[in-house]
């Protein structure tokens, strides 16, 4: 399961390879320094030493003399990928067993390159980011899975691997957590001998807010939910605004593409229509599924699910939510470009009565909890009396009010969404309007927010966020988030097919330095594909290659 | 010849390089890399018969020559087709785009010429002075300065620092004077190489027609120089700036790509862009052509205001 988009967007909920960052700084500062840290240093030597003798090895056993060329690329979109690309370069070249070159190409050709890199043997270690969602399934199965070798998944060096296949496959045919929990931890050891990518670091999201208009924000881990703190009852979360703001502005980093859940292709349109769009299940700010269109739900047996459904919860187009609107939208996935969303464990549905009923998985699945949360749309999509490629319609707690193609998109508090209120979140969210303002030039952003145009930023560069992070005018709100930068090798090629060049290279990666040069500290150093977000499921914390 | 039937034989050669330019665009775009259903369906492991269906949908499965002679029986309907990428009619994405671009290419075009006809001038009377010489380097700086530097300069100085404009598009009409007012900064950075090479151009060209024999006569018969210059010698160095700020149309589009990134301007520029990195071939293709109708008309009218300026062209052949 994955996605990714070609154009500094990201997509939401489920996997996808961000393509460009929301960087924008110009310039190189600091970039060639050193890696080793004070006190490190024999520490450091020790590895480097450990690791020249692994890619010793493993050119003895090929019978190839350094230093041996290759190329190391970034796509010219991304400054900061193409920084960490070019410590990476300086690393290996001052080994002396590399003569690595760097070269930048446009998006459409660096895709093009990753996609075909196995097909015609090239010689390039690439380096590439990707996102995911609240299961580890979607971290591991498309850039591992021989069954999703590149040009069907991003499995872009064709890795395969019998073990690692028969965890990823045992690991999502399996709804018990505690067993799941092992399989990964078992299948994130494999890949840490295999390295058949290198996981670089470990991503970060960040919101800059105005203090003067807002009190605080709390970040929604992945993106494509960027709004939701506006108001998320099932997170126990909802923005209080410092003066009787009504209206709330941010930014979109793009144009929202398309915002018909089957035909959704980026995450502007994700994040757009996210407090828009309600699903049975919303995942809250810490993972844990929680009811929201269903008011409760268990396993019967491990392929069938029961629900019970909310009451007395209205569509923004006035009809009310049944059962079937549960079944009419999960059938429009079958034959859409979105269609594994859920037809990769969707067998059907029972409907008992209008607020009761049963979906069956074609298999035990276990990101079940996680992927059911689909948009639950009117039947009138169905009917072709609204396309909600033009007007979105569902049953949050914002309806979508108007928008300026290329210029902004207006959401506005639906007033008789079915949320009564409790102690931590009002009946009524108290924006009364949010627009978007889609900027595309990551420093416009920044003049936006500056010049008080803009009540906060979701879409910042690293280096802005650092910068603005000790002023007092501004709040500024991070939270690990389920991405990764990590660099590919041509494994299909020698020297690269031997595990112990590899493993040298990987120890060599000038992670503490990319964290903190070219990301100013957003994130951290990571090894492991399952992101620390997924606190259970990652063995993050050590480093499993040394 | 009458300028009717000039204007009409003119036009009708500019079909055969409609033809041309579209065909070659439609192949470029073909043939680049990426595929447009591998961005709708996220490069996700879809079904193969969904894939297979969805490339139907778009004729995306006929060979390259049908789709553009289909692409060619709807275009001469006006019919742009439907994005995949977005789901949305073509013909009114990029309709609702067009106005914006064209008020900020119009009022570049004419502050171009505002700036650089009569800076021109002086410096051409002016040879070798003090004003020759300031226009020379205003001109050299002018044309080094990479517009989306100068636009980011202008947008933290005026925008962030002193707060005299806003940095985004204000909500307002387009025909505003809110817009007017936003649109000052943006105009200006795309008006300034545009500027500086009708500024070199007048003079170089002023220059040589001060030289010529009838200026000199002009004088000698004793015509104030304003007359000498307003009336004899500017309307002679005209052609070629008119040629230059005609074909100057294609290069403002070419600019505003870049200025709507920075100024988050909502024309055509930025949707070009936002298309090509999403495969957006029909919203490309139509684009693309709106560039080269609007070249060619450019073109047209540029032949035609030779036809007005120096009547002996229309009547050469």
């Amino acid at each position: 399961m994955g996605v990714w988009k070609g154009s500094g967007e990201r997509v939401g909920r489920r996997t996808f390879l961000g393509a460009v960052g929301v960087s924008g700084a110009i310039g190189f500062a600091g970039c060639l320094s050193e890696n080793g840290s004070e006190g490190g240093e024999t520490a450091d030597q020790a590895v480097e030493n450990s690791a020249e003798a692994l890619i010793r090895n493993g050119f003895e056993a090929a019978g190839i003399d350094p230093p041996f060329e290759t190329t190391i690329y970034a796509n010219a979109e991304n400054d900061e990928r193409i920084r960490w690309a070019q410590l990476v370069q300086y690393e290996l070249n001052e080994t002396d067993l590399f003569d690595v070159g760097f070269e930048q190409l446009e998006w459409g050709t660096y895709e093009q390159l990753l996609l075909n890199m196995a097909e015609n043997e090239e010689n390039c270690l690439v380096t590439l980011d990707l996102s995911g969602g609240w299961d580890p399934h979607i971290y591991v199965n498309s850039l591992f899975h021989s069954a999703h070798r590149a040009p069907n998944g991003f499995n872009f060096n064709h890795y395969a691997d019998e073990r690692t296949d028969e965890l990823i496959d045992s690991a999502v045919a399996e709804s018990d957590r505690e067993q799941r929990v092992e399989t990964y931890g078992a299948l994130q050891e494999r890949l840490a001998q295999q390295v058949p990518i290198s996981i670089v670091r470990s991503g970060e999201e960040a919101t800059v807010y105005r203090q003067e208009r807002i009190d605080d924000w709390r970040q929604y881990p992945l993106p494509g939910s960027e709004y939701d703190p506006v108001y998320a009852p099932y997170g126990g979360e909802f923005l209080e605004t410092e003066d009787e703001t009504t209206e709330l502005v941010g930014d979109a980093v793009a144009t929202v593409s398309n915002t018909d859940p089957v035909r959704m292709n980026d995450t502007t349109s994700n994040m757009a229509t996210s407090l828009i769009y309600e699903g049975l299940l919303a995942v809250d700010f810490d993972g844990t599924p929680r009811p929201l269109l269903a008011t409760d739900w268990e396993q019967l047996d491990a392929t069938t699910y029961r629900f019970d459904l909310r009451e007395g919860v209205e569509f923004h187009n006035g009809e009310t939510f049944t059962a079937d609107h549960v079944r009419a939208s999960f059938g429009r996935y079958e034959g859409s470009p979105r269609e594994p969303d859920v037809y990769d464990w969707y067998d059907g549905v029972d409907v008992i009565d209008d607020t009761e009923l049963e979906v069956h998985l074609t298999g035990e699945y276990g990101p079940f909890e996680t992927s059911v949360g689909v948009p639950i749309v009117p039947l009138a999509a169905g009917d072709g009396e609204i396309d909600l490629a033009d007007e979105p319609v569902g049953t949050g707690p914002y309806r979508f009010d108007e928008h300026a193609e290329g210029e902004y998109w207006r959401l506005r508090r639906f007033d008789d969404h079915w949320f009564d209120g409790d102690d931590a979140v009002p009946a009524q969210p108290t924006v009364e309007t949010i627009t978007m303002r889609i900027i595309s030039r990551p420093a416009a952003r920044r003049a936006a927010l500056e010049a008080d145009e803009l009540d906060l930023s979701v879409g910042l560069s690293a280096d802005d966020v650092a910068d603005l992070d000790g002023d007092p005018e501004y709040g500024v709100e991070r939270a690990a988030t389920g991405s990764f930068d990590f660099l590919i090798y041509p494994q299909y090629l020698e020297p690269f097919d031997d595990v112990d060049v590899r493993r040298g290279i990987d120890r060599l990666l000038p992670r503490q330095t990319i964290v903190e040069e070219v990301y100013a500290g957003q994130g951290t150093v990571a090894y492991t594909p399952i992101p620390p977000l997924l606190s259970e499921f990652s063995i993050e914390g050590g480093d499993p290659g040394v | 010849m009458s300028i009717v039937r000039y204007t009409l034989r003119r036009a009708l050669t500019s079909v055969p390089v409609l033809i041309g330019a579209t065909a070659l665009t439609f192949g470029l775009v073909h043939l680049a890399p990426g595929d447009p259903i591998d961005v709708l369906v996220g490069f996700d492991h879809v079904d193969p018969a969904t894939r297979a269906s969805l490339r139907a949908e778009y004729n995306l499965d006929r060979p390259l020559w049908q789709q553009y002679l289909l692409w060619v029986r709807d275009v001469a309907t006006l019919e742009f087709g439907e994005s995949p990428i977005t789901g949305r009619d073509v013909g009114p994405t990029v309709a609702g785009r067009l106005p914006h671009t064209i008020a900020l290419g119009v009022s570049a075009w004419l502050l171009s010429l505002a700036i650089g006809i009569p800076a021109g001038i002086v410096a051409a009377v002016d040879d070798g002075g003090p004003a020759d010489e300031v226009s020379r380097i205003g001109a050299l700086v002018g044309i080094a300065t990479p517009n989306f530097w100068l636009g980011l300069v202008l947008l933290f100085v005026f925008g962030v620092q002193l707060g005299w404009v806003r940095v985004t598009p204000p909500d307002a009409p387009l025909a505003s004077l809110e817009m007017a007012w936003f649109m000052v900064l943006p105009t200006i950075t795309l008006a300034t190489a545009l500027a500086a090479v009708v500024t070199r151009l007048m003079r170089s060209s002023m220059r040589r027609e001060l030289e010529r024999e009838y200026v000199r006569g002009a004088r000698a018969r004793g015509l104030r120089e304003r007359t000498v210059l307003l009336k004899h010698a500017l309307r002679n160095s005209l052609t070629a700036v008119v040629t230059v700020a005609g074909l100057q149309i294609a290069l403002l589009l070419d600019g505003a790509v870049v200025v709507e990134q920075v100024f988050s301007w909502p024309g055509m520029g930025q949707l070009l862009v936002e298309s090509i990195s999403r495969r957006d071939f029909p919203v490309v293709q139509a684009v693309v052509l709106l560039i080269a109708v609007a070249t060619i008309v450019a073109n047209l009218l540029v032949d035609l205001a030779y036809a007005v300026i120096d009547p002996r062209i229309r009547h050469d052949r």
